[in-house]
């Protein structure tokens, strides 16, 4: 009796837990955004903070995030469908190196990605403006990097690899006698895509939409980089631009975070309806067995020069631009001469770049232990019990994923800045156990479900406890998707630029945020050799767990 | 030594009940299968016993103490009883040594005792010599005795199978069949064993459950069951494909027989559920126990279908399709008349 009620009892610590990293931004921002005065000097009730949607420069701000964000979303899905289903149905050329170097593409942090697209596109410095387009007879025809497309064209280039991934797995998924029954009864092949396959991937394609659309409206790093200099405002650069002003306008901040958080929640909202769809779409064919490919003929070609100018322009001309600029002296250099390695040297010797790394990896590695553990209990409740609240412990995980980063940072700015806690790392191990949790919940979820419920309930009839056979089944049976959640949360936390940038303090300086300020005190060489580190860090870590554990990861 | 008492046992899943009333015992030692199509019943039965399901109503016993109630649902861990999975759930991650082994760690055993148990066990599931290998090293069959000799390796109280042999083909059914048998015999646990293939429940039980809907049908010995059959769904299920309804107009209680009229006439039936005058009922008749030739009905082939073993034929008598098993050496074309018999000894009266 006494066991029976207990164990209905024990999501509580977990959802206490969910319920206090996720909710207190929400409502602070909410609170935040009718309190004169910000956080620290509070004078009372006000609606002054929503009189900036009257600003020109605020509505243009609006305007701007919609642009991009929709604009960007229609440039890059087709083109990530059609490279996926070209890799995932046709012979054209490489295509398993595709899948190597897609996965490769996420590990590009947005602030990074941007950087070197100012270098290569700005109408003073860019190598493309200044050295190629004269090499080839187009003297006096300037790419500017510096405006509304310049921010699309960054932020389509981000989206295109993880949409490609969605859509190439979900193409993978679908059992193949579907396409092949079309086949048979005489559909051609682009009947065939029209009705059979694009139908059985929707719901990803779906999901895969709204991700770039919250992502989009969420972005923070490429339009302050790029829409900086350019003047160019978006929602989330606003934001922050208001938070930092001396003295700090926090109330009014708030009010527009309310905007972006409300479009967010929206579009989470009808994602995880996606998703769950997806799921019921989901079989799983035969392992090993491949769908016979569709022979491209002539056409081949083009398709493999489509593809793999794509992969050219998306993945490996920012990845060379940035070891070049690494590696040689001066910017913009003139001569193979001015070859060095010297900046791999003299790099650490600028102020707190070993601490703000020590900051960072000890961020990224705390939250990538906990978030994983605490998305592994989270999801064994949802998955695996039928306790009543698990509904709510599903939701309340989720919600931070609806949350902007510079909104979840203005909202623990809100709610924390009179504790003890303020000025720490903490606040940023804090920040990014919330960020963390729908990423992990999200990784976990699929290795979970695929776990048949009887290699569990034979343990149980064997005489284990429920810990015992989670500890001794569940995650035994896991390792490669724990492995995964891991990283994943550490490369979101390497790579983020919005939550340190308002939280971080003398003494917990990240790694991103000093990126941005050897940027901007002049030091292009020096962020382009410390991107380079970063980078070969994050590919090293991938491909060292990747080895340990003998899995697959981020595929 | 340990008997299983389920007392009115009820589970529903929202609105559909899936256990409506259910009680049975089980003897020491004994073999009681629950036998029924698919959403019977059977499996949510055999969860509730193992305590993979709360029953919303009604009792389970093993040996006289109460191990799930309304109020109380002991976990399984707490059940001391062993299952064995329709999907096997044999541990990818674990050898077979450690797959067996694992029940007998969690019950804190020296490693010599575990050793020792574990050799036992594999010597008597015929799987000497494979310790070490994977499962996804292991045939369905050599899986499904890992299965087998985890859910036995600490002795239970209870061995409850679920569907154990269903995905295995059909010869290697046969001969596991064969085996199950002889273990649970020779280790003489109280088993309870799930099942929607009648071939299967009649060779291996000692007690036989049958469930639709819910619902007990019958309980019966093997025997019992074959040849007395309740009512119609029993009698539908363990392959009286001719079920002619029919009333029953007087009754010789002398030689236990029954008068029955049907749309082929009069049948002469025996009268073993001792049904009483003007009830309506059904005869069940299997297609083996048709008997052509002789005096009798007059029927014409509709068609005929080769099984390897014997001839179907489909007769039409009177307006009425009767399937019939021949020997293959009687070869009718379709079209053509012959006359069958239906003795009264072949003839089962049950209710509708």
């Amino acid at each position: 009796m006494m066991l029976h009620k207990l164990r209905k009892y024990s999501i509580l610590p977990l959802l206490l837990y969910v319920g206090f990293i996720s909710l207190p931004p929400i409502f602070y921002v909410i609170y935040g955004s009718f309190v004169a005065g910000g956080p620290l000097k509070p004078l009372g009730f006000t609606f002054e903070g929503y009189l900036a949607f009257t600003d020109s420069y605020v509505q243009s701000a609006i305007f701007n995030s919609f642009i991009i964000t929709i604009v960007k979303t229609c440039i890059a899905l087709p083109i990530a469908f059609l490279l996926a289903w070209l890799t995932t149905r046709t012979d054209v050329a490489g295509k398993g190196m595709v899948d190597t170097i897609m996965p490769a593409a996420l590990l590009l942090p947005g602030f990074i990605a941007a950087l070197v697209w100012i270098l290569l596109l700005s109408p003073s410095i860019g190598l493309i403006n200044t050295r190629v387009f004269p090499m080839i007879g187009l003297e006096g025809v300037t790419l500017n990097i510096y405006g509304l497309w310049g921010i699309i064209w960054v932020q389509s280039t981000l989206t295109v690899p993880y949409a490609y991934l969605i859509l190439a797995s979900a193409l993978r998924n679908i059992d193949p006698s579907n396409e092949e029954a079309a086949r048979i009864s005489g559909g051609r092949t682009f009947h065939v895509l029209r009705t059979v396959t694009f139908p059985l991937i929707r719901p990803a394609f779906l999901s895969c939409l709204i991700l770039s659309l919250v992502l989009g409206m969420e972005a923070f790093d490429i339009p302050l980089l790029i829409g900086g200099p350019a003047r160019i405002p978006v929602m989330t650069t606003e934001i922050y631009r208001r938070s930092i002003l001396l003295p700090p306008d926090h109330t009014s901040a708030a009010s527009i975070s309310l905007l972006v958080l409300t479009v967010a929640l929206v579009l989470v909202t009808l994602q995880r309806r996606y998703m769950s769809q997806e799921y019921r779409f989901a079989t799983i064919s035969a392992r090993g067995y491949r769908p016979p490919l569709l022979k491209l003929g002539k056409w081949k070609y083009i398709a493999s020069f489509f593809v793999w100018s794509i992969i050219a322009i998306y993945v490996f001309l920012p990845l060379a631009m940035l070891l070049i600029v690494s590696l040689f002296r001066g910017y913009p250099f003139s001569t193979l001469a001015d070859f060095t390695l010297d900046r791999f040297v003299s790099v650490w010797e600028y102020p707190m770049l070993k601490r703000s790394l020590m900051n960072t990896f000890i961020t990224a590695v705390i939250v990538g232990i906990v978030a994983t553990i605490v998305a592994l209990f989270v999801v064994y409740c949802i998955t695996r019990t039928n306790l009543k609240m698990k509904s709510l412990l599903d939701n309340l995980s989720m919600l931070p994923l609806a949350v902007p980063s510079i909104v979840l940072s203005l909202g623990f700015l809100w709610a924390y800045v009179t504790t003890p806690l303020w000025g720490t790392v903490w606040i940023l191990v804090l920040a990014f156990l919330a960020k963390g949790l729908p990423w992990g919940v999200r990784a976990t979820i699929g290795g979970m479900v695929q776990i048949e419920k009887g290699l569990e309930e034979s343990s149980r009839v064997c005489g284990a406890g429920w810990f015992q056979t989670f500890i001794k089944i569940v995650c035994r049976l896991l390792p490669g998707t724990i492995i995964a959640s891991f990283l994943l949360i550490i490369i979101i936390t390497i790579r983020e630029l919005a939550l340190p940038s308002l939280l971080k303090a003398y003494g917990s300086e990240f790694v991103s945020v000093l990126l941005l300020d050897m940027w901007n005190n002049g030091y292009i060489g020096e962020t382009c050799t410390l991107s380079s580190i970063l980078i070969i860090i994050i590919i090293l870590l991938t491909i060292t767990l990747r080895k340990v554990f003998k899995t697959s990861i981020l595929g | 030594m340990v008997k299983v008492i389920v007392e009115n046992l009820v589970k529903k899943f929202k609105e559909v009940i899936a256990v409506d009333h259910v009680s049975f015992e089980v003897d020491d030692g004994e073999l009681l299968t629950l036998l029924g199509p698919s959403g019977c019943g059977k499996t949510t039965t055999l969860r509730c016993i193992a305590g993979l399901e709360e029953p919303d109503k009604g009792s389970i016993y093993f040996d006289g103490s109460i191990v799930a109630s309304e109020k109380v649902s002991l976990p399984p861990e707490k059940r001391d009883i062993g299952m064995v999975f329709q999907s096997y759930a044999v541990w990818p991650h674990m050898t077979v040594f450690d797959n067996i082994a694992y029940p007998l760690k969690l019950r804190k055993m020296s490693k010599s005792e575990i050793k020792e148990r574990v050799s036992v066990i594999l010597d008597i599931v015929r799987l000497s010599g494979l310790e070490g290998r994977y499962p996804s090293q292991l045939s369905g069959g050599q899986q499904q005795r890992v299965a087998l000799a985890r859910a036995l390796v600490y002795n239970p109280k209870v061995l409850l199978l679920d569907e154990p042999l269903s995905n295995l083909d059909a010869k290697l059914r046969e001969s596991m069949r064969l085996e199950l048998k002889e273990i649970q015999k020779k280790l003489r646990v109280t088993t309870i064993y799930v099942t929607h293939d009648q071939i299967e429940a009649i060779t291996l039980s000692d007690k036989i459950v049958i469930l639709d809907k819910g619902k007990i049908q019958q309980i019966g010995r093997p025997k019992e069951i074959y040849e007395k059959p309740a009512n119609r769904f029993v009698a539908d299920f363990i392959g009286f494909s001719n079920l002619i309804e029919g009333k029953i107009v007087s009754i010789d209680e002398k030689n236990g027989l029954a008068f029955v009229e049907t749309p082929l006439g009069k049948l002469i039936c025996y009268n073993t559920l001792n049904l009483s005058e003007g009830t309506s009922v059904v005869v069940a008749i299997r297609p083996e126990n048709i008997i052509f030739g002789g005096e009798g009905y007059k029927a014409k082939i509709v068609t005929s279908a080769f099984i390897g073993d014997a001839l179907m034929y489909w007769l039409k008598v009177s307006d009425i399709t009767l399937c019939a098993k021949a020997h293959t050496s009687l070869d009718l074309p379709s079209g053509s008349e012959v006359y069958i018999q239906l003795r009264p000894e072949y003839c089962k009266v049950v209710k509708l």
